[in-house]
């Protein structure tokens, strides 16, 4: 027996790893950008034939893709965070947690580490995809024009840049399930804070709401934005400020 | 040594006194019974040995270890089940106490070896979910008793288990016990409790009403013998001129209350000098259920 934080980590990740809801978030974006290529080698197809397209990456894949992860990605995240959560509601099982020989912080520490570690996989598998897609369209129709743009520096920094928006939002979502036991409120909250962001997402305020960043995505790949601004450096705040502000809600959780 | 000291513990909720200046002294190697009604502050006692409830003023000590100061080093020798059992629905019995293998790292061999002690080795590819009432008691006792603790902590264990069941884990506690360790637990089926427990501690309204061995619980309230003698007329009449209480006869059988052992030497000697046969005696004491409704009813005046 150790209370140390990789034994805290491993148990963790026992436990959370036969949640059907971390599946979703790892899976379901990959696949959504191979249903994407699908659907434009059929819409090819039934077209009669491709023609090229200026910088397909931004226009034909990225649009696309980005336009469902946007509306998509941030749910996923928080309906895992919460599945992560729900598993100690469950029977009280803060009643195990609390009672094993690791420390609250450790447990906890393990927790979230978990959790962004959990959506950085999930960003690599779609990021990766992404490449693939692009490839494979560019072997398939050479027409497009796949190879003869280098894009990967944008669709990078787009990548990176939404994994700390994800981060931010998974962290702003844990503090929402640790605070409330009930589902509605932690998925309504991201739900609300989701459509709210997309009506603010001109506004200059809307660097301060973490949701705008999934929006914001679709407009870098698009304007090929490759550059930090205020927005990512806001996130990377909000992970940190929302991360401590969970831990203050997850000692408190010991008060039964 | 105890393995459960509490200094004057007590507890509130706002201006309510849920505990109050609770002594707790639990002995090593022992199986304490910890009874009171509903709301008399049980279950907060045990969530508070267990450091579910905060103890801010640091005066419950574990095997000698304040629980404030050394939570950690508590919980490794401490097995507990509150309430209801604590399991993971989405893992299988196997897996849930897998899950405490890489905490308590003890290895596949002792999840076989629980798994048989609690009976639930044929169960446990099952999910925990699909489990019955009493196999989830099972798989949680499982859980608590998993990492060998020298303390096990439990409340209302036996809840949901069929009368076999009861059985069973009476004698796994026995059988834990005679291996060293101590065992606190709380039950609503005093009728059990009395078989196995060798001290008994009863809380009323926050307050300790009586803590100590069973046999001094026992002693505390009167029993009545029954003699078959000759002559119960002539019996009676001794006894009552002896000065003994409660003396009366039922058909072929005298009655007679006696407070202790010394009352009931006295009671033999005087029948013995007047030269009364006494062909039989059964001896009635009050069950735990008697003793704890006499008790509760003279605390609450």
């Amino acid at each position: 027996m150790a209370n140390t934080f990789y034994t805290a980590f491993l148990s963790e990740k026992y436990k959370l790893l036969r949640n059907r809801e971390i599946f979703g978030v790892l899976i379901a974006p990959m696949l959504l950008i191979f249903a994407i290529s699908a659907y434009i080698i059929y819409d090819i197809v039934n077209s009669g034939g491709a023609s090229a397209i200026p910088n397909p990456w931004k226009v034909l894949l990225g649009r696309y893709v980005f336009q469902f992860f946007y509306l998509l990605y941030p749910i996923l995240v928080a309906l895992f965070v919460y599945a992560c959560c729900d598993v100690e509601y469950k029977n009280n099982n803060y009643k195990i947690l609390f009672t094993v020989p690791i420390s609250k912080s450790n447990i906890f520490f393990s927790k979230a580490t978990f959790i962004l570690l959990t959506l950085l996989f999930s960003i690599l598998f779609a990021y990766a995809a992404f490449l693939i897609s692009g490839y494979l369209l560019s072997l398939i129709y050479p027409v497009l024009g796949f190879q003869n743009y280098d894009y990967r520096q944008v669709i990078f920094y787009t990548f990176l840049k939404l994994f700390i928006t994800l981060s931010a939002i998974g962290m702003i979502q844990l503090a929402l399930s640790l605070l409330f036991r009930s589902f509605i409120y932690p998925i309504g909250v991201g739900m609300f804070m989701l459509v709210f962001s997309v009506l603010v997402a001109q506004k200059r305020f809307s660097d301060f709401i973490p949701y705008t960043g999934a929006y914001n995505a679709v407009m870098n790949i698009l304007s090929e934005n490759d550059s930090f601004a205020r927005l990512d450096y806001c996130d990377m705040v909000m992970v940190v400020v929302f991360l401590l502000i969970s831990f203050y809600l997850f000692k408190r959780k010991g008060q039964f | 040594m105890e393995s459960i000291l509490t200094q004057q513990l007590s507890f509130k909720i706002g201006a309510k006194t849920i505990l109050d200046n609770i002594s707790l002294q639990v002995p090593d190697r022992s199986i304490y019974g910890y009874l009171g009604r509903n709301g008399a502050g049980k279950s907060t006692t045990i969530k508070l040995l267990l450091g579910l409830l905060e103890d801010q003023a640091d005066t419950i000590f574990i095997q000698g270890n304040s629980l404030k100061a050394h939570p950690t080093g508590v919980y490794a020798n401490v097995g507990n089940l509150i309430e209801s059992p604590c399991y993971y629905t989405k893992l299988t019995v196997f897996e849930n106490l897998k899950y405490l293998d890489i905490i308590h790292k003890k290895g596949n061999k002792r999840i076989d070896e629980v798994l048989e002690m609690v009976d639930l080795h044929r169960e446990r590819k099952k999910k925990a979910s699909a489990l019955s009432m009493g196999m989830k008691q099972r798989l949680g006792i499982a859980m608590a008793i998993f990492h060998d603790p020298q303390l096990l902590i439990l409340d209302e264990p036996l809840n949901g288990l069929d009368p076999q069941g009861i059985v069973e884990m009476r004698n796994l506690f026995c059988h834990l016990n005679e291996q060293g360790k101590t065992i606190f637990l709380s039950s609503h089926i005093l009728s059990e409790l009395e078989k196995i427990a060798t001290h008994i501690g009863i809380i009323e309204g926050g307050k300790m009403i009586f803590q100590g061995t069973k046999r001094e619980l026992l002693g505390q309230v009167d029993r009545e013998v029954y003699l078959r003698t000759a002559s119960p007329e002539a019996t009676a009449s001794v006894l009552r001129n002896s000065g003994f209480s409660g003396v009366k006869i039922e058909g072929e059988n005298v009655a007679v209350t006696i407070g202790d052992d010394m009352q009931f030497g006295l009671m033999i000697k005087s029948l013995v000098e007047k030269q009364i046969d006494i062909y039989g005696l059964e001896s009635r004491s009050a069950d735990l259920e008697q003793i704890f409704i006499n008790l509760i009813a003279r605390a609450n005046g």
